[in-house]
């Protein structure tokens, strides 16, 4: 038997969970009334010829948005053969309501009483049987949430396939039911005979899509009069209040009164919706997600992702979990710190001592022999000689360079900053002892001049020492100095070291004699375009995970009752609040949760700025930038998310004084459904298939675009022929042609160079790519490219103090331009195809991104060099531009409609 | 009298719906219909719009919805 079974019921009743259950799929579910605004088709678990399909949860037949119009039209079609009306026992009474109207379509409907778990542990009796007589249709007590009573709804819904029968549906008063028999006479002879009441009761209600499908119809005026005598109110009021009236007959007036005992509910409410309190939590619960996940947690994790695993390797070890000081990275930092610090120490003296006047020879030969990886001008110079620290030659060059340094009295200075980034000691390098009085004396007076300004640091002589021993002031042992500091050797030798996937895969390729642009594609497109990427899946992991909650515990729908009174100021609902907070994870389901707004205007303007919060694929900008720049401080990543509710704001309040968005008023009106504990697998499980879509494309698309990418940067035209131009000729490959093209665009925000305008570029395939593209660019797998990457932009801007100023710009422009394809795409699906909703959106996100860059650029490095230019003054106007769109007055006087709930609104706030 | 002019706290019983637009079909179908019973539980922190407590369930609207619900004290 093949047969179509239509999931119908309220918003939020658990549709989808059920719709999960008889099909085994994972559609996502949430904790708010509009988790599904679309229709999804699945086949039956255990019988592939059931299909079901899941409807956008409605509350009545009545078309108010436009996911309801979705839900009417399928059941209208006439596709199902039974409709499972899936009924919340926790808010019986509303839930049967739409019971009532869908038993007028002539299909049959089988009752799914869901959440009836609950209502056992409340102790509160629901009689499925009497609903079940009364109604004439059959009851099945389900919980969905945990699976039971899903076979017995699946036999009860294939007998009523088998032998289909209308229910009988809910009788109205005489004077109604004569008037709704008299309407079916004079409907059009093409409508079936079961669908005529549902008809004809529409067509009473005055529903403006009904009217328009059935025509010519006799005028209503008399009958409204008639009704409107006898009951005193409209008809479609009087059809609404017999409805209610019947189901209050059927369940006793005190059923609702014994289900209300959601304690816990009422409780988090107290606190969470408090006056005072709210907005502070509300803002503390904002914070502390992006915070945690892209800060704190996430951070640790991305770089383990990114050190580790997509870098040289990393310790496998337990006992650093428990006691980090006690494991083996602690045990090879102690052995290697030392070793770095002196090599550093001594590549900085003798790049002093150069500058001071040393021969050149002397230091590149001292560099060579002494230095474990010594400069590659130094050893350019000295061409084939083999460094031998122990032959005389060596020992002869070290004993001049040590004189003539002396006798110049070169002291180099050399500082080192803690991890912590709190502590900084600044080390005074001499040579000779005649200079240590000399070396003292200036540790002395930058020790006092740290103290004067209150600084955390401290500064301290240091003996040059390329070779040597130093007798220890306490236990009087003779401890390695300088040079002599031994090689720390291999990470294996102090634990059980997990190797990098760049250390494993670059010596195997070696092994295999891969050839060498094969290797330079692997390691250095591959490996670091789509390593870094990966390497930021636990923080989007984490972001993922922290979204569920919230999106699981029910909080989401408060915090459109706590905005809706701000968010109504800039033309838009509360409910704008759930698009936001959803984009944040992917801006495609984002877009298409504005479906649930109900006015349209508010609706296309909540599709044309969402996307202006930072989804996950954006989230490597923020981390990239938010560490690399502000070295790591906690404000950026929420700062981030800030501008983007801030750009949302402000253009709201910009565009609802343009002519397009004048006038209409946005409803609200929303349910609040009570708290649920999201359960942890379905926490994990959610986390898991968004992280997982991640993954594939990263695997997918971000894998061709980064070839693509390290293709077109590794081969040019250089003195017109066509050739591998690799690195040091990066600036003539096709890339930086096309780059160059267009970077011009992008002076006055302050990121001018090629491989910035690429990335906006390839941004635009998907936003993952613009640190996919920056990785391949400016390193290779394993390197610190995001210290090439500032450089660069030092370079464009002509001044190292305009890093953090461009950087920041760069941040806001590719954070707040057009979208993705995928999310245009979804952009376009909601506008209703390419039109000029659409290019609004996507002019609007443009200049929008555009112009704050631009502003954030030019006046940072007007406080920064205190430079005043051209673009400055653009900036200046761009500004007053942004002033004047949020403060004037509408161009236009807003239509009466609009005045007239205004008005007491602001008599509220007053 | 309106609901918007229940206290917080306060609760009565609905007589009748004014014409407030496409938005009354809707208040219709959420349950507020002629003699049903409600409770205003809150407002929100800057006073609009309420939660009120209809038919065993919370329901938030805005006040100057809430100015075309005529109610009387219950």
């Amino acid at each position: 038997m093949s047969a179509t079974f239509a999931l119908v019921g309220n918003p939020n009743s658990g549709k989808t969970t059920l719709f999960n259950q008889l099909t085994g799929n994972r559609q996502f579910t949430g904790n708010w009334p509009g988790v599904t605004v679309e229709r999804k088709t699945g086949t039956c678990k255990g019988d592939h010829s059931i299909e079901v399909v899941d409807l956008p949860g409605i509350y009545s037949l009545s078309p108010y948005s436009n996911e309801e119009i979705v839900a009417r039209d399928y059941l209208a079609g006439g596709e199902a053969d039974v409709i499972i009306d899936i009924v919340d026992a926790t808010n019986i009474e509303r839930n049967l309501y739409l019971t009532t109207q869908l038993m007028e379509f002539g299909v049959p409907v089988v009752i799914a009483l869901n959440q009836m778990d609950i209502i056992r542990k409340r102790e509160v009796k629901i009689d499925s049987k009497l609903i079940s007589e009364t109604l004439g249709v059959p009851v099945v007590e389900i919980s969905a949430l945990h699976g039971d009573g899903i076979d017995e709804l699946l036999e009860t819904c294939k007998k009523a396939a088998e032998h289909p029968q209308a229910p009988d549906p809910v009788r109205f008063s005489e004077e109604m039911e004569s008037l709704i028999e008299h309407l079916q006479d004079d409907l059009p002879a093409g409508i079936k005979p079961e669908m005529r009441r549902f008809y004809a009761i529409k067509y009473l209600e005055r529903d403006a899509r009904v009217i328009g499908q059935l025509g010519n119809m006799p005028d209503l005026a008399d009958h409204e009069r008639a009704v409107e005598a006898r009951f005193g109110d409209k008809a479609d009021a009087v059809i609404t209040n017999e409805r209610y009236n019947a189901i209050e007959a059927m369940l006793g007036r005190e059923s609702q009164k014994q289900v209300n005992r959601a304690v816990n509910t009422e409780r988090i409410d107290k606190v969470v919706l408090n006056r005072v309190l709210a907005l502070p939590i509300f803002a503390l619960i904002i914070v502390a997600i992006y915070y945690i996940a892209i800060s704190t947690v996430g951070t640790y994790a991305t770089d383990w992702a990114n050190d580790g695993v997509f870098g040289d390797g990393w310790y496998l070890d337990p006992i650093a979990i428990v006691d980090p000081d006690a494991g083996a990275q602690a045990r090879y930092d102690e052995a290697a710190g030392p070793y770095e610090e002196a090599q550093t120490l001594a590549a900085t003296y003798l790049e002093a001592a150069a500058e001071d006047g040393v021969d050149q020879e002397l230091v590149d030969s001292v560099a060579v022999n002494f230095l474990a990886e010594p400069p590659e001008e130094a050893e350019y110079a000295l061409g084939d000689e083999e460094p031998d620290p122990e032959s005389p030659a060596a020992q002869r060059a070290l004993a001049d360079f040590e004189a003539q340094a002396a006798a110049r009295h070169i002291v180099a200075e050399y500082s080192v900053v803690d991890e912590e980034e709190t502590f900084e000691t600044d080390y005074f390098v001499y040579a000779g002892e005649e200079n240590e009085a000399l070396a003292q004396a200036m540790a002395d007076e930058r020790n006092e001049q740290i103290e004067a300004e209150g600084r955390s640091g401290a500064a301290e002589a240091v003996a040059y020492s390329f070779d040597g021993e130093a007798l220890d002031d306490e236990t009087g042992e003779a401890v390695p100095q300088g040079l002599a500091v031994p090689d720390p050797g291999e990470p294996q030798q102090y634990g059980l070291w997990i190797p990098g996937i760049p250390a494993l895969v670059g010596p195997a390729l070696e092994a295999v004699d891969c050839v060498p642009w094969l290797y330079d594609l692997i390691m250095d497109g591959i490996i670091a375009g789509v390593g870094a990427v990966l390497g930021f899946v636990p923080q989007i992991m984490i972001l993922f995970f922290l979204l569920a909650i919230l999106e699981g515990c029910g909080y989401m729908a408060r915090v459109t009752f706590i905005l809706d009174r701000i968010f109504r100021r800039f033309g838009l609902s509360g409910k704008t609040f759930i698009p936001m907070i959803v984009g944040t994870g992917c801006g495609v389901p984002g877009i298409m949760a504005s479906r649930t707004i109900e006015s349209e205007s508010s609706r296309h303007l909540t599709v044309m700025t969402t996307t202006f919060m930072p989804c996950s694929a954006k989230l490597p900008i923020i981390a990239l930038i938010s560490t690399a720049v502000f070295g790591g401080v906690w404000w950026v990543a929420p700062l981030a998310y800030f501008m983007g509710i801030a750009s949302i704001v402000m253009s709201g309040i910009i565009l609802k004084k343009t002519k397009p968005f004048l006038g209409e008023t946005t409803p609200y009106i929303m349910e609040l459904p009570e708290y649920r504990l999201p359960r942890f697998v379905d926490l994990l499980r959610s986390m898991w298939d968004r992280a997982w879509a991640f993954i594939k494309k990263a695997g997918t698309i971000i894998l061709l675009a980064t070839v693509a990418v390290w293709f077109l940067s590794g081969y040019g035209i250089y003195e017109g022929r066509f050739m591998w131009v690799g690195e040091e000729l990066m600036d003539y490959s096709f890339l930086a042609y096309f780059g160059n093209a267009f970077a011009w665009i992008f002076a006055p925000l302050g990121f001018a160079n090629w491989q910035s305008a690429s990335s906006v570029v390839t941004g635009l395939i998907a936003k993952e790519n613009v640190i996919g593209t920056m990785a391949v660019l400016f390193g290779g797998a394993g390197e610190t490219w995001s210290a090439a990457f500032l450089q660069s932009l030092g370079a464009t801007t002509g001044s190292a103090a305009l890093i953090p100023v461009a950087a920041f710009s760069f941040m806001t422009f590719q954070l707040l331009c057009c979208p993705c394809f995928a999310a245009m795409g979804a952009i376009k699906r909601e506008m209703g195809g390419f039109n000029k909703w659409f290019w609004a959106a996507i002019g609007w996100e443009c200049a929008w991104a555009y112009a704050l860059a631009l502003i954030i650029f030019q006046l940072g490095a007007l406080l920064v060099t205190g430079a005043f230019s051209l673009w400055t003054l653009v900036a200046l106007v761009l500004l007053g531009l942004l002033v004047w769109g949020l403060f004037r007055r509408p161009s236009a006087p807003a239509a009466p409609g609009a005045a007239v709930p205004a008005a007491p609104v602001g008599k509220e706030a007053a | 009298m309106t609901l918007n002019d229940v206290a917080v706290g306060g609760s009565c019983r609905v007589v009748k719906l004014h014409d407030g637009g496409e938005i009354r079909r809707r208040i219709m179908d959420m349950g507020i219909t002629k003699g049903t019973f409600i409770t205003v539980d809150k407002a929100a922190p800057l006073g609009d719009p309420i939660d009120v407590t209809v038919r065993g369930y919370h329901l938030s609207l805005r006040r100057a919805d809430a100015a075309n619900i005529e109610v009387e004290p219950a």
